[in-house]
């Protein structure tokens, strides 16, 4: 590169790349949503924000083991998380997360970094445009990508945060889930559609498990393939 | 009656970390009276009385619909559907046809299954020179073998056994020591294998998921904001975003998203957004092609009670990682 910065981690993956267009990435938005008002996406979403979501520090469980976190039925036209209070006045009989939920969104660095006040110090990267400024020592807030990857159907991924990260930081990019459990009717199977995170918040040693499984009448079905769930799990360094 | 003839349990599914179910096989059912199943972490000779013929722990055997055996030899294995078992632990089935207070015990008595633990890369060192990586991993039970893999590709080393008589994976592709040579600057891909020996099927193990290192440390930069907080270091794997949009995909569909040096590779990440009220749409898929991604609807195998849109429309996100 004639100009610039490049920035390369101990894994050999780039960072930083200042001929890129403002590519990186900040987080906003964090907020708790209380059971009543889990609806998706969350407040301030904009077309190509990738949403976070986790449960909150102290939750009720499913099972006594898991927060299944994930997007959940269409309740009068508007998405709802799984588990919320709207689903259920709907006469959903599915799992109700009355604990709430934590959100955040993850936004394009595109034009959303103010220039540095008066007599700052650091390090601010600009794009080769001259004026993008892409990096600010002092202004990002950036999250950190701890696992990521593509599941095909049946498939799932167990993540265990290292002790020395807090777990009530983790967050999955939910932009892709889908959780629904579908009664049987008639003659029709029940239908329990998995594409989600699971929130171990109570195992000795916390952890998160990632699936995507479409199951009937609680089975495996013969012949379905499924579609492509990429999972992304993410740390809040702020 | 006749005696039950069991040839195993085994593991039906090796992805949950936790507890996984263990279908008990039979190649001959028996005949006469119930055949019934028992799980115990207790071994017994077929003499000795034990497990007790009134233990709470016997069960009808039933198949994966609740359905009894025929009796007799079973052209195929039939499975007693219903057993979970947790990781790291070895446990016994047994077998036995009952009517009334008659009983005839199943062979072999007991059958045996170990299941491993699950294992993951805690951490890689380098010694100061950067020409060796120690991969740091342990579990806690005393039934499961670790062994190491090492590759420069991210490609998953073949970890399962190949037949019932393999007795240790291929120490071709695993080694038991922990520790690797490296070439400084290089960069590695590191996963750990847990193994049963001693297990009478060919379901006894479970590989971590890939930790990648590089070997060395020319690479880097650490920042802290005006809080005083770390937000990026070396060891950090950050998104950079390139593009997202919207379209709209019939039934059997696909069509092609122009994303410049595009690559099939680990570094792109393609996320998918999808209405979940279609529920057919959860169908979506993609492909990372060199210069653009293909992202596609494919109808599959119509399904009793599931509802199918002849159009989906698809969010997509592409990012560098």
């Amino acid at each position: 590169m004639a100009h610039g910065l490049q920035v390369w981690n101990s894994d050999g993956r780039k960072m930083i790349d200042s001929t890129e267009l403002a590519p990186n990435t900040y987080l906003a938005n964090l907020t708790t949503s209380a059971y009543s008002a889990m609806s998706y996406p969350p407040s301030g979403f904009t077309a190509g924000d990738l949403v976070l979501a986790r449960p909150v520090n102290n939750p009720t469980l499913l099972g006594g083991t898991r927060v299944p976190i994930g997007i959940g039925r269409t309740i009068s036209n508007t998405q709802q998380f799984f588990g919320s209070q709207a689903i259920q006045n709907a006469g959903h009989t599915e799992w109700p997360n009355t604990s709430g939920i934590k959100t955040g969104l993850v936004k394009t660095q595109s034009g959303n970094i103010s220039g540095p006040a008066a007599g700052e110090y650091g390090l601010d990267v600009y794009a080769a445009d001259n004026s993008t400024i892409m990096f600010s020592a002092t202004r990002s807030t950036s999250v950190k990508i701890l696992a990521q990857g593509s599941l095909a159907g049946g498939q799932s991924f167990t993540y265990t945060p290292p002790t020395s990260l807090d777990y009530n930081k983790v967050y999955g990019v939910v932009n892709g889930t889908t959780v629904l459990n579908v009664p049987q009717a008639f003659l029709f199977p029940s239908w329990e559609f998995n594409v989600m995170y699971s929130f171990y918040t109570a195992a000795s040693t916390p952890y998160i498990i990632a699936q995507n499984k479409v199951t009937s009448n609680n089975q495996n079905v013969s012949g379905w393939l499924g579609g492509m769930f990429s999972y992304m799990l993410v740390y809040d360094p702020n | 009656m006749a005696a039950p003839v069991s040839n195993g349990a085994v593991v039906t599914d090796e992805t949950p970390t936790s507890n996984v179910h263990v279908n008990f096989n039979f190649s001959n059912t028996g005949s006469g009276g119930v055949l019934q199943v028992l799980q115990s972490e207790q071994i017994y000779s077929i003499n000795s009385g034990f497990p007790a013929a009134n233990d709470a722990g016997w069960v009808d055997a039933v198949d994966v619909n609740g359905n009894a055996p025929t009796s007799g030899a079973q052209l195929t294995t039939w499975s007693h559907y219903g057993f979970t078992q947790a990781r790291g632990t070895k446990l016994y089935y047994y077998c036995r046809r009952k009517s009334g207070s008659t009983i005839e015990l199943g062979s072999p008595y007991p059958v045996m299954e170990i299941v491993p633990s699950q294992p993951y890369v805690n951490d890689i060192t380098h010694n100061a020179a950067f020409t060796t990586a120690t991969v740091s991993s342990q579990v806690s039970d005393s039934h499961t073998t670790l062994y190491y893999h090492q590759n420069t590709t991210g490609t998953q080393p073949v970890w399962e056994a190949q037949s019932p008589t393999q007795t240790s994976p291929d120490l071709s592709v695993w080694q038991t020591s922990p520790t690797f040579s490296t070439t400084p600057d290089v960069s590695y891909y590191y996963y750990v294998l847990g193994w049963t020996h001693n297990n009478p099927a060919e379901d006894g193990a479970a590989i971590s998921p890939a930790v990648s290192r590089n070997a060395g440390d020319a690479y880097g930069l650490e920042v802290w904001n005006a809080n005083g907080t770390r937000i990026i270091s070396m060891s950090d794997r950050l998104a950079r975003f390139v593009t997202s949009g919207t379209v709209v995909l019939a039934k059997n569909g696909s069509t092609n998203v122009t994303v410049t040096g595009m690559a099939n590779n680990d570094s792109w990440t393609v996320i998918l957004g999808m209405p979940p009220n279609l529920l057919w749409s959860t169908e979506a898929q993609f492909v990372k092609a060199n210069g653009y991604i293909q992202i596609s609807y494919p109808q599959q195998t119509q399904y009793a009670g599931i509802s199918s849109p002849s159009t989906v429309t698809v969010t997509y996100y592409v990012f560098r990682t």
